[in-house]
């Protein structure tokens, strides 16, 4: 009779521990990881050539001016959407109210600052993924939205389809009476007008700015993925490039991580990256060796192909590389802020820094930027709860 | 050496048995016009190219001519087209009043640095490459209009599990198809096309997975061909010939890779499908999880293979015209 009270007593003693243990598994960090835009580097002679007989001028970075800017706004972007993982829990809104911060900013190819297509237009692209039962929008070649990643999110939440181009997908948010639609000039910010002249004839289209995306986890592991784009300058009306294409420049799935990729989108669209870069992290790698790997691939595959990508992994681990000479980049994970845009940059801030400058530490040039440790808090949590019933159960039977 | 091979299909989902024989002979009259240009020509653009303008121009299929209607009325067409050597692609989205789209698409490959050009661009692009544009009523059949009375009426959502709109209504048919078409020729280059007008009562606008390389599109002569058909909304969400392709690369046999993507596909955001594959070596397969798709397949010596439903396969041969 004692016997069958003491395996009652230990029985209640696992299974408490086991519930304390899935409570504190509860608590994940919370990630938000986001992009201003791959510069271009690997010009080819042709295209040299090609830019001498229009006597302009190439540089392969962005001035100092415009990466101080960008860098500003990445900060106020990270802020904004932290704020938004930490008080709401919800990764969606992280996504978003980063990738508006840099839309509304002219520093980035996004929104407000988007290039200019062929005839001048801003026609722009925007995706919003949900990783937890793959809920996706998407529109391409919109004009007059101030904010294209709200109207990828209006069409996954209040239409029965993905993805919506041109004019009709302006109708689309005129009828939704949840947005306005806004002149082109409202978009177009200073430094776009010095890409004037640029066709679609060209090599490829060096782009300066930068597409924007994002990546959030939250603490119960839900990831939403969103990217956002003027794509590129001097392109073909109508014109679509990699980021509204689930798998090419953005992708986001529960069972593996969230991916938003920037660099020249057709290159993305026709290697598949971020499917690809999926697949790596599926198969066991962590997110900065997959995305780097899958860079070199595209490199060796499409000639001239160049950009980078971030990524968070189902288990917390985060990358964020690129082949091209910058990419601007920051993250969030517990109070800490990172942020970046030359190779080999890591600035780093405490989040509650209401100065833009903290202190500064620079990491070594290697190309491979490290990411992130894995999330602590699952896996530590579980291990606690087994260890803690097992001596339990050894100290009383 | 590989045996030049083509593979076509022409939908997936559901219609009524009384169509399997009109489906059939376009389908395999396809599959014959891709072989012929395949041994004529020897370039699996062409062959692709071909084999999906035959059902463009055909009524029975959803796509050019014969497509399902947008909830205006109008045709709206996704296309694309994929050059497995180097991975070059083309693609048209939403694109009006153009007989052939996967003539487009093949242009916006051959003749851009683009991969894809949606809406009023794509048209605008089209003309200037010297297409004809035709009245939209010219593309509309009477079918397409009866079904789109049906959805309209009867207030149903576009978006059904067999992947094409289903009505309650007495329209004898349920789905037409999007179709497409796998080449590979004797150097083992590869070509995939896949052409659609959508699914009935869509939102004009509304792309579907058609245009999305990894979507319903596939192709890299690394790996193999795929063009897939269903539900245009699961396919994209699930990357499905994406899928496919990596289950082939890591050994598992064509036809299985399919399924398994599909079923999967079905379970984790519901429609179901079909694909057609042919693989780096030169298999050709076929697969659906929805009650029906019509395929068609010439390969070696002029065989001709074909089927509707799940398991049926007619053999014939082809004879071809000198």
């Amino acid at each position: 009779m004692a016997r069958q009270l003491w395996r009652g007593v230990v029985f209640a003693c696992i299974t408490f521990c086991m519930i304390i243990s899935h409570a504190v598994a509860q608590g994940g960090d919370k990630i938000l990881i986001i992009h201003g835009g791959a510069g271009s580097v690997r010009i080819s002679r042709q295209f040299l050539k090609l830019c001498d007989n229009y006597s302009i001028t190439i540089t392969g970075t962005i001035t100092p001016a415009h990466g101080t800017a960008k860098k500003v706004a990445m900060l106020a972007a990270i802020r904004a959407g932290y704020a938004a993982l930490q008080t709401e829990d919800d990764a969606q809104l992280a996504v978003i109210e980063a990738i508006k911060v840099m839309e509304d900013s002219p520093a980035f190819n996004a929104g407000t600052g988007s290039v200019r297509s062929a005839s001048g237009e801003v026609e722009m692209d925007a995706i919003i993924i949900n990783g937890t039962d793959l809920g996706t929008g998407a529109v391409g070649a919109v004009r007059h939205i101030k904010n294209p990643i709200t109207l990828a999110r209006l069409v996954k939440d209040t239409s029965e389809h993905v993805f919506l181009v041109g004019y009709q997908a302006e109708l689309f948010a005129l009828n939704s009476n949840q947005m306005n639609l806004v002149p082109t000039s409202s978009l177009i910010a200073n430094w776009t007008t010095s890409n004037e002249g640029w066709t679609s004839n060209h090599p490829r289209k060096q782009n300066r700015a930068g597409t924007v995306g994002a990546v959030a986890v939250n603490s119960r592991g839900q990831i939403f993925a969103g990217t956002s784009t003027g794509g590129l300058s001097g392109k073909m009306d109508g014109r679509v490039g990699d980021t509204p294409i689930v798998g090419a420049g953005t992708l986001a799935d529960d069972e593996i991580g969230g991916i938003s990729a920037t660099g020249w989108g057709e290159a993305f669209i026709r290697y598949r990256v971020a499917s690809r870069i999926a697949g790596l992290m599926e198969g066991g790698m962590n997110a900065s060796m997959s995305i780097s790997t899958v860079l070199s691939g595209m490199a060796s595959r499409i000639q001239d192909a160049d950009g980078g990508a971030i990524a968070i992994g189902k288990n917390g681990d985060i990358g964020f590389e690129w082949n091209s000479e910058q990419m601007a980049w920051a993250y969030s994970k517990g109070v800490d802020i990172h942020y970046g845009v030359d190779r080999g940059e890591d600035i780093n801030v405490p989040l509650d820094d209401s100065v833009s400058t903290g202190s500064t530490t620079t990491e070594s040039t290697t190309p491979t930027t490290p990411g992130g440790s894995g999330s602590v808090g699952r896996k530590g949590g579980i291990f606690f709860g087994i260890i803690t019933a097992f001596i339990v159960t050894i100290s009383v039977v | 050496m590989i045996q030049p091979s083509i593979i076509v299909h022409s939908g997936a989902g559901y219609f009524p048995d009384e169509r399997n024989a009109s489906k059939l002979e376009v389908t395999r009259s396809a599959a014959v016009v891709g072989w012929e240009t395949l041994l004529r020509q020897d370039n699996v653009l062409d062959a692709v190219e071909a084999a999906v303008r035959v059902m463009e121009d055909n009524v029975e299929c959803n796509a050019g001519f014969g497509s399902v209607l947008n909830s205006a009325g109008d045709v709206e067409m996704d296309a694309m087209i994929i050059r497995g050597k180097d991975l070059s692609t083309g693609g048209v989205g939403g694109l009006c009043q153009i007989s052939n789209p996967i003539s487009v698409a093949r242009r916006v490959l051959e003749k851009t640095k683009h991969c894809m050009l949606a809406g009023q661009g794509a048209l605008e692009f089209a003309v200037r490459e010297g297409f004809p544009i035709v009245s939209n009523e010219s593309l509309v059949s009477p079918r397409a209009k009866i079904m789109l009375e049906g959805v309209l009426s009867k207030n149903i959502a576009p978006s059904t599990e067999t992947g094409s709109c289903i009505t309650k209504s007495s329209v004898e048919e349920k789905s037409l198809g999007t179709v497409g078409a796998v080449a590979i020729n004797c150097r083992g280059e590869i070509a995939a096309a896949t052409s659609t007008g959508g699914i009935c009562a869509k939102m004009p606008g509304r792309i579907g997975d058609t245009p999305i390389p990894g979507g319903g599109t596939f192709c890299d002569d690394q790996n193999c061909g795929i063009s897939a058909t269903g539900l245009g909304e699961s396919i994209m969400r699930v990357c499905l010939s994406s899928r496919i392709a990596n289950f082939i690369s890591n050994g598992m046999d064509p036809s299985t890779a399919c399924l398994t993507a599909l079923n999967s596909m079905t379970e984790r955001v519901g429609g179901d499908g079909g694909a057609i594959v042919i693989t780096k070596s030169g298999v050709l397969a076929h697969a659906h999880n929805s009650r029906k798709m019509t395929w068609a397949s010439v390969s070696g010596d002029g065989e001709l293979r074909s089927g509707v439903k799940a398991g049926e396969e007619f053999v014939t041969h082809v004879v071809v015209s000198k």
